[in-house]
């Protein structure tokens, strides 16, 4: 029976994983526990509860870009032998930044092997990241291609967790349509296209070049998140704008500060909880009606 | 005649000054009455504050307090100001190597707040720029920054990034969206080798994976490139092995310091001047020569008292070890008042205070210190190190002190104070210390002193039984 290996964080390759011959499944966490720390994130609180049990995986891999998910990351590997975190650099205008990337991709591969993953060759590893390829860009068009009613929105943020997908809900309800969906899990942190040549020639180093790419809050300077949104809002005629973040997320936090700073459409931000604590989706639901309504 | 040491307040600094002086105290340029920084630059916490009242103690306190002056001074006489940030004690040890380089942290800028509590525009302007109270005093610094009132514009900004805390990183990210270009580096998390993987020794005893230790090498060159590129000039081999001798220097007479404060028998420096005396190893308050006078000066003073028995607490003080540093300086008096000492502190940049090995070659040394950093690592790691210590230092308790809005301190804590428990059985305490504490000194006091009746009820039961 194949083994199943969780992930959590774009930055980790599904292909990597599945061309080892394991199955990827990406963790979404559901909701936080019911007390949490003071100051913790309720992201990283929920993934905490959710991956120091036993939980129908072979193994778990963190990407964590952020100091609570590195910290919540480290608790969990201390306590379970099946658990990988690598390190994405935050840095990534040296030379050395993607060839670092690459390598933790390469520890990862040995991760894999000792959980009973076989080591894929170059061609397995190409024709694997084809498959996924041609799917993320299958899943876009299909998600294009569907009804165009709503006032075009854009979501940008963080993760979101499994409690809080209502935010989605609330925006079609409120009569809105996310056109870009700049979370950790839209197509912000979708890889790039691979580049067909180099597919042949060094599949890993392109899967890590794309990856690599995916624009992100963490990365230091952070421009090419603001480009991708900037380029991406003109692109799909946004109109509206909804900033999610985490309470106690500092990253999100201070970026949406330097967002509203440009961005010339309306603005809400939101601060999500991990679900409907504290009358969260109260209060979340009236700020996305209240920008929906500016917009008619 | 020199009398029995004892902690003062702003007011008895004058007449205790006037006193040193006819003792024959000679004050260095930078010397001068405390009081003439709370109207000059407005620092009101130093008339809440209890001082050692040594004439070393008075050259600590006016060589911190006039850091701000002495860059501008340096600035003006053409020298090239380097900000570092975030990695507390390895680019500055770089930069000092150069003659005409002088580096200073921003992130001291955390001070602000409190010192002139509160009362400054640092913070507001934090808040319209959206960095509100979420975010750790640290936010201080774009206000500082943005008037430029404390410190000069530095010529240079250099920022680790990577295994740091997410609010630091945000804030360097803002500053740079204001107008501030930054060189970042990446500083990757510290861990344990993979299977057939090279392991590497650090120092303070954590250990790495030579990989790891290889990529903050090449960061560090970077670093170096950059340096050289500003001063115009070769950054040597030579020079920086010349730069982590003169580190180590500062990390002796401070270790030697440290030593002498956490196992004497009568604490012979209070836990403030420990905590800001500790600060200069960071990057020698921007001037390493005078660093050395002053920590040789305090350490002069603190051998006396061990020698003849004397100091500023009672015999029977709590020996306290410490975790983080305190947004208000003012709890460091406090807990002196509940009836604590500081026999052992973590402040967040222990791997600032280990000798730099010289045996290395400069850059893979280097490399090694700033992965010793035991805010790299995990929080076990760290734990561990702290219970190393504590044994060491014969602690009694455990103040965890949480910084508001600090990233690391949501999940740090119960991991510390787990440790602790399992490995030591001591009483652990956590407290969160804001810029001003003052409306929360009853609870603050509570707290400790509940802490120390339980380390003495321990002392009390292991010396009947």
């Amino acid at each position: 029976m194949t083994r199943t290996i969780a992930y959590v964080s774009p930055f980790v390759p599904a292909e990597w994983i599945a061309a080892h011959g394991l199955c990827p499944l990406r963790l979404l966490p559901d909701r936080p526990p019911a007390a949490i720390p003071q100051g913790a994130c309720p992201f990283a609180a929920a993934f905490a509860g959710c991956a120091s049990g036993v939980n129908g995986f072979d193994g778990l891999v963190v990407a964590p870009t952020c100091d609570q998910m590195r910290r919540v990351s480290q608790r969990v590997a201390e306590a379970r032998r099946d658990v990988f975190v690598m390190h994405v650099p935050a840095c990534w205008q040296s030379e050395e930044a993607p060839t670092a990337y690459l390598a933790e991709l390469r520890r990862l591969g040995q991760f894999l092997a000792q959980l009973g993953g076989t080591p894929p060759t170059d061609a397995h590893l190409a024709e694997v990241m084809r498959m996924h390829d041609d799917a993320r860009a299958a899943a876009a068009q299909r998600h294009s291609a569907r009804e165009r009613r709503g006032i075009p929105v854009a979501l940008i943020g963080g993760p979101i967790l499994r409690a809080d997908r209502f935010v989605y809900d609330t925006i079609a309800r409120c009569g809105g349509r996310v056109v870009l969906d700049a979370t950790e899990t839209g197509s912000r942190c979708r890889p790039p296209r691979f580049h067909p040549d180099r597919l042949g020639d060094a599949p890993l180093s392109e899967l890590a070049r794309a990856y690599f790419e995916i624009p992100d809050v963490f990365r230091r300077p952070n421009d090419p998140l603001h480009e991708y949104v900037r380029r991406e809002m003109a692109v799909r005629g946004v109109r509206g704008v909804v900033l999610a973040r985490y309470v106690w997320c500092d990253l999100w936090h201070a970026e949406f500060a330097r967002l509203r700073q440009w961005i010339d459409c309306p603005v809400v931000e939101i601060d999500l909880a991990g679900g409907d604590r504290d009358g969260a989706g109260q209060r979340v639901g009236t700020r996305i009606e209240s920008l929906l309504e500016s917009l008619r | 005649m020199s009398s029995a040491p004892r902690q003062i307040s702003l007011e008895q600094w004058a007449p205790r000054r006037l006193e040193l002086l006819r003792q024959g105290m000679r004050e260095p340029n930078y010397g001068g009455p405390i009081q003439r920084h709370v109207t000059l630059e407005g620092d009101l916490r130093l008339r809440h504050l209890r001082y050692d009242d040594s004439a070393a103690s008075l050259r600590l306190w006016n060589f911190l307090l006039s850091e701000n002056d002495r860059l501008r001074e340096a600035r003006q006489q053409g020298k090239l100001i380097v900000g570092a940030m975030k990695d507390l004690g390895t680019v500055p040890v770089m930069a000092y190597t150069l003659p005409q380089v002088v580096a200073f942290y921003p992130d001291g800028a955390w001070w602000i707040p409190c010192l002139m509590e509160c009362g400054s525009q640092e913070l507001a302007i934090a808040d319209r720029m959206g960095i509100d109270e979420a975010f750790c005093p640290v936010r201080a610094m774009l206000g500082a920054f943005d008037t430029l009132s404390h410190f000069p514009a530095p010529h240079l900004l250099i920022c680790s990034a990577g295994a740091t805390c997410d609010d630091f990183s945000a804030i360097a990210q803002r500053l740079e969206g204001m107008g501030w270009p930054i060189f970042w580096w990446e500083i990757p998390s510290r861990r344990a080798p993979s299977i057939g993987e090279v392991s590497v020794d650090l120092p303070g005893g954590f250990r790495a994976a030579a990989a790891t230790v290889v990529w903050v090498r090449a960061e560090l060159g970077r670093v170096r490139k950059r340096l050289e590129q500003l001063a115009g000039r070769e950054l040597t081999d030579e020079m920086l092995k010349s730069g982590i001798a003169a580190a180590n220097r500062v990390r002796r007479l401070l270790g030697e310091l440290r030593r002498l404060v956490f196992t004497a028998d009568r604490c012979p420096l209070p836990a403030l001047e420990t905590l800001i005396t500790e600060m200069l190893a960071i990057h020698y308050c921007s001037d390493r020569e005078e660093t050395l006078a002053v920590l040789t000066e305090l350490l002069g003073e603190v051998r006396r008292r061990v020698a003849g028995g004397t100091g500023t607490l009672p015999a029977d003080a709590v020996r306290v070890f410490w975790v983080n540093p305190v947004a208000d300086l003012r709890v460091m008096n406090l807990l002196e008042a509940c009836g604590g000492r500081l026999c052992g502190t973590d402040f967040m940049f222990f791997h600032a205070l280990e000798i730099i090995p010289e045996e290395l070659e400069p850059m893979e040394a280097l490399a090694r210190m700033a992965l010793a950093d035991p805010m790299v690592g995990s929080s076990a790691e760290r734990a561990g190190r702290i219970c190393r210590d504590a044994v060491e230092f014969a602690a009694e308790a455990v103040v965890i002190s949480r910084i508001p809005g600090a990233s690391h301190c949501a999940w740090e804590g119960a991991v510390i104070r787990e440790t602790i428990s399992a490995r030591l059985d001591l009483p652990v305490v956590e407290i969160e210390v804001p810029s001003v504490s003052d409306p929360l000194s009853p609870a603050l006091q509570t707290r400790l002193e509940a802490l120390m009746e339980a380390a003495r009820a321990r002392r009390s039961m292991r010396s009947s039984g």
